[in-house]
């Protein structure tokens, strides 16, 4: 059979490609984030990769009130209330005028529509580095395996350059789309984000028992597979739901490795520029950090494989 | 007598030792008047009492800077004259007598050519005019003890009777060496009798060094007796000393950490410079001994020395882990080193460089290239302050610019003529010094001068280079990058009004400055900026070797700012790259302040695309970790990854500071509290608070990486 040549004109709307990424699998790494999310998890700490429509950001603590944003802005999405400058993202047509018109970088365009083509480009930049560490390229979001094709064009190209590649999903999504990258995948960072489908469905709007269909499917198909859990205190960290996770760990076939991730807070000043409200929540750095180490411990003691920076 | 007469017995009365020495015989040559006065200051001068170190001696170095002589040695230009320290003393002179032996000490040492690097002119004075750095020939020292320098003098003054120039090389030397042998004996009268420390210091560094104490006393005190400087390969000469006591269970690795931290500290309160670690034997196997560990141990939290690692391909993982552990601790130490790279280009810039001496490279001062034992290496004779030269070749043929290679031939060309004068100011420099400003101590301990018969500067050392400092090399390139895209790509700006807003400081012109910004930068993996940095720093390099200096050897171009960045960039005027009038150039060969935006491995890839081979003088590059890649392994093992990887794409040195931003901003504002904060600026580590207030500010907005 001929193999299907591969298309590089393929598109997706990437909202970052961060080099030197060294928590999203082995060694040292390039994370290309694709925008675009279909669960809606309330911690989320990449509240601009929900929407897959490019978003204008804006910085207020970075606003001079100069006002030129709003002299360009012809929908009146900006608008200047005595020294202050508003934002109404309702009204905004995207057009970004006004992020070029900023002097200081105060408005920043999130999400661009790249080519398979673009995005190697840049991922192929630091091979160099990916052989000497193990590293490779990683492939993360929102939900990459909502464009099962463009990934595995992308990943394709990497592996004629020998790169080692690997996806961060949360595996909320068909099994069709997973098989489409099966082959060129490398590793899979498994999002498991609680053990109950009702605490899931609340949380993030998704359904467990297709994170789970999927996740045995990848597991019988000896996939290198690492399952990633958020720790986040106050959904997940309870003994009972601790329990309940490494039962339903305990349970799942073949081999894997399971990394708790530690909550952090980064994000509040992001759900500011979106104009989104943040978490409702208040965590703090010392609660999340005790979530954390209880979770490893509890993992630890069960016997899982655990790994922990 | 005429009033122009020195009386040496009035010189001594009032203290002045080197100076009586100096004038004791004012008709012999430089050399025998400076050894002369070497050794009537190292019979005379004022000893403090034993202070109860392990190191001896020790605190700051007491017998070349009794109390502020008006003439004493430097170790990097010989003679140090404080002329304020003389008119006060004519001041206040008490009697005419004194008055006029003043008056006439200031005439004759005015008319002596007492400072070389007032030769080369500010123009070429990045990182530093006229110095040298140098390192002893610590390990004839230690095998075979100075009592052997006698016999060598002796037969060499026999086996050239009649010639005049050895025979006064022979005489001069011999000079220095009673003083020493006086000096010795003075220090060690002040040592408790039959103490374990008075026994040890009895033997060294007369006689060969038997223990790792004695290894190490012989070592302080010849580097004391140099003035200050480098240590070259300390592991490499002490580890077998080292090794032999730990085997025979005489000191724990403990006491050696305890040993070497209390020499660490002597050699940072009296300047001292470069230590280098590991690298290669000269039969080719790897040089990491426990000494080596035991050295990374030391240096946690130190200042001094600047510890230079030589990475080798097949060092072990634990030296490279103990190496990190030393920097986390937040002392900026060691810095990294390529071992293959650096012998490569050794060997591939016409520096003769003997294959049995190769692997003795080691670095004198911040980082200066240099042989062990074996060289005296200008470093740095001068520097070239590439900004500068741009501005003025911008000044002259931007405003009628009709093409961008107009542009750029015409400032390559400036450089090549800025070479030119450097090179010829530096020769004379060097002809200048070989006639009034010989280093006795150094002919005696420096490889090849004795059996040359040839004093120091004259050019009697085995390899004789100088290293140069190339400053501001990213400003130039993101300049030409900026003047390229937006006044013959885009067009977006004519030539005359780019002038204009150089001119004028880019006052009024914000639009212009936002446009400068989105152009592409050196340091961020992006061709454009990258190959004119390339091509400019290729050109630099290749005109500079093309040089011989005057006492023989190349010039051998390198990148160390110390911290002389942020003096260089004033007088230089506004640059395209959208820097301001009288703001610092960069800091290393890497990107300018804060415009890297795509991360480490992006920045050093660029800086790996330089021809670095052919700057084997050292390119230093700083690179700065949030503290958080420390406090974990993945984190850690991604810093070696780093290096390693910049090694393998051709990158020769790196050195990594570890700050919190936050910190620095902190320790700004209080500085008492942060009086233990060192940073790694240029090719040195320094306490952060101890900096001008324009330095704490660059360093703070140097770009800090923290992990993704
Ligand atoms: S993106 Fe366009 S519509 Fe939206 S605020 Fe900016 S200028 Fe107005
Ligand atoms: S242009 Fe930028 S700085 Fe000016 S008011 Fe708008 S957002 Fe603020």
């Amino acid at each position: 059979m001929k193999t299907k040549i591969t298309s590089k004109e393929l598109v997706a709307p990437v909202f970052n490609i961060q080099r030197f990424c060294i928590h999203d699998g082995p060694g040292i790494r390039t994370t290309v984030f694709l925008k675009g999310c279909n669960l809606a998890c309330y911690w989320c700490h990449n509240p601009e990769s929900r929407q897959a429509e490019p978003q204008l950001m804006f910085y207020t603590d970075r606003c001079l009130g100069c006002a030129a944003c709003v002299a360009v802005c012809r929908t009146g999405a900006r608008r200047k209330d005595g020294s202050r400058i508003v934002f109404s993202p309702e009204v905004c047509q995207s057009c970004f005028a006004c992020v070029a018109a900023c002097p200081t970088g105060a408005l920043e365009r999130c999400g661009q529509q790249m080519t398979v083509a673009e995005v190697f480009e840049e991922v192929v930049r630091d091979k160099p580095f990916y052989e000497t560490s193990g590293g490779g390229v990683t492939v993360s979001g929102g939900e990459p395996l909502l464009y099962p094709d463009f990934v595995r064009s992308l990943f394709l190209c990497l592996k004629q350059e020998k790169i080692t590649t690997a996806i961060e999903t949360a595996g909320a999504v068909s099994w069709k789309n997973i098989k489409t990258v099966l082959p060129v995948t490398d590793l899979f960072l498994y999002d498991l984000k609680s053990a109950g489908e009702k605490l899931f469905r609340k949380a993030t709007g998704g359904q467990l028992h297709l994170v789970l269909e999927n996740l045995t499917e990848l597991l019988d198909a000896r996939t290198r597979l690492i399952i990633r859990i958020p720790v986040v205190p106050g959904f997940n960290d309870s003994p009972s739901q601790r329990d309940l996770m490494v039962k339903l760990l305990k349970k799942l076939p073949g081999r894997f490795a399971v990394e708790p991730l530690k909550y952090h807070q980064m994000a509040q000043g992001k759900y500011r520029a979106l104009s989104l409200p943040a978490p409702r929540q208040e965590i703090s750095a010392r609660q999340a950090e005790a979530a954390y180490r209880e979770t490893v411990a509890a993992f630890r003691k069960a016997g899982l494989p655990v790994l922990s920076v | 007598m005429n009033k122009n007469w020195i009386d040496p017995d009035f010189l001594q009365q009032q203290g002045e030792w080197f100076a009586a020495g100096f004038f004791e015989k004012e008709q012999a040559s430089p050399f025998r008047r400076i050894s002369l006065a070497i050794r009537r200051q190292l019979e005379k001068a004022f000893l403090p009492e034993y202070n109860g170190q392990e190191i001896y001696p020790s605190g700051v170095n007491t017998f070349w800077r009794t109390k502020n002589n008006i003439l004493t040695f430097h170790y990097a230009y010989t003679l140090s004259y404080d002329r304020n320290r003389l008119a006060a003393l004519i001041e206040t002179a008490t009697s005419c007598v004194e008055r006029n032996q003043w008056l006439s000490l200031r005439q004759a040492l005015d008319a002596y050519p007492m400072y070389s690097h007032q030769l080369i002119s500010p123009a070429y004075t990045v990182g530093g005019r006229g110095w040298t750095h140098s390192i002893p020939d610590y390990g004839t020292v230690l095998r075979q003890g100075l009592a052997s320098y006698h016999g060598q003098l002796k037969l060499i003054s026999r086996q050239w009777p009649d010639n005049s120039a050895r025979q006064d090389l022979t005489a001069g030397l011999d000079d220095v060496l009673k003083g020493i042998k006086c000096l010795h004996f003075r220090l060690n009268q002040k040592l408790p009798r039959n103490s374990p420390l008075a026994r040890d210091f009895q033997i060294v560094p007369w006689r060969p060094a038997r223990s790792f104490r004695q290894a190490l006393l012989a070592t302080n005190f010849i580097f004391y007796l140099d003035g200050c400087d480098s240590l070259g390969r300390f592991d490499v000469e002490l580890g077998p000393y080292c090794e032999q006591d730990l085997k025979a269970g005489l000191i724990t690795e403990k006491e050696a950490v305890a040993w070497v931290a209390a020499l660490w500290k002597n050699f940072d309160a009296n300047s001292g410079w470069n230590v280098a670690l590991g690298g290669t034997l000269p039969d080719q196997r790897a040089a990491y001994n426990r000494l080596t560990m035991v050295c990374l141990k030391a240096i946690r939290k130190m200042r001094r020395p600047n510890l230079a690692l030589r990475v080798r391909k097949d060092m072990p993982e634990k030296y490279f882990n103990q190496a990190l552990a030393a920097i986390a601790s937040g002392c900026g130490q060691p810095a990294f080193y390529h071992e293959e790279a650096y012998l490569q280009a050794l060997q591939e810039n016409h520096l003769n460089i003997n294959f049995k001496d190769l692997s003795h490279y080691a670095f004198g001062g911040c980082t200066e290239t240099m042989m062990h034992g074996m060289s005296n290496v200008g470093s740095l004779d001068g520097g070239l302050n590439l900004p500068g030269i741009m501005s003025k070749t911008l000044q002259r043929c931007l405003p009628g610019a009709t093409s961008f290679k107009e542009i750029l031939e015409a400032l390559k060309q400036d450089i090549s003529q800025n070479v030119s004068h450097l090179t010829t100011q530096v020769n004379h420099d060097q002809e200048q010094k070989a006639k009034y400003r010989p280093q006795p101590i150094r002919t005696l301990l420096v490889r090849d001068c004795l059996t040359a018969g040839r004093e120091f500067n004259q050019g009697g050392a085995r390899y004789n280079w100088s290293v140069i400092n190339v400053g501001g090399l990213a400003n130039v390139a993101d300049s030409l990058a900026a003047l390229k895209k937006l006044i013959f790509e885009e067009k977006v700006i004519s030539p005359a009004r780019f002038h204009q807003a150089l001119t004028d400081n880019f006052q009024g012109w914000a639009q212009l400055l936002k446009e400068i910004k989105r152009c592409p930068r050196y340091g961020n993996d992006e061709d454009q900026a990258d190959s004119l940095a390339c091509e400019i720093a290729s050109h630099v390099f290749r005109e500079l070797t093309r040089y011989a200096c005057w006492r023989g050897g190349r010039f051998l171009p390198g990148c160390l700012m110390f911290v002389t960045y942020v003096g260089a960039g004033e007088n230089v005027p506004a640059t395209p790259d959208g820097r301001l009038k009288d703001q610092p150039i960069a800091d290393s060969i890497g990107p300018y302040f804060g415009r890297e935006k795509k991360g480490p491995t992006a920045m050093l890839k660029s800086v790996a695309k330089l021809n670095q081979k052919m700057a084997a003088g050292t390119l230093v590059l700083n690179i700065r970790l949030a503290a958080s890649f420390f406090s974990t392994a993945t984190g850690r093992q991604a810093v070696k990854n780093l290096i390693r990887t910049y090694f393998s794409l051709g990158g020769m040195q790196v050195q990594v500071t570890v700050v919190d931003q936050a910190i620095l901003k902190e320790a700004m504002k209080n500085p008492e509290k942060y009086q233990d904060l060192i940073v790694r600026v240029g090719g040195y580590s320094e306490y952060f608070t101890r900096l001008d207030r324009a330095l704490q500010e660059t360093i703070a907005a140097r770009t800090e990486y923290s992990c993704p």
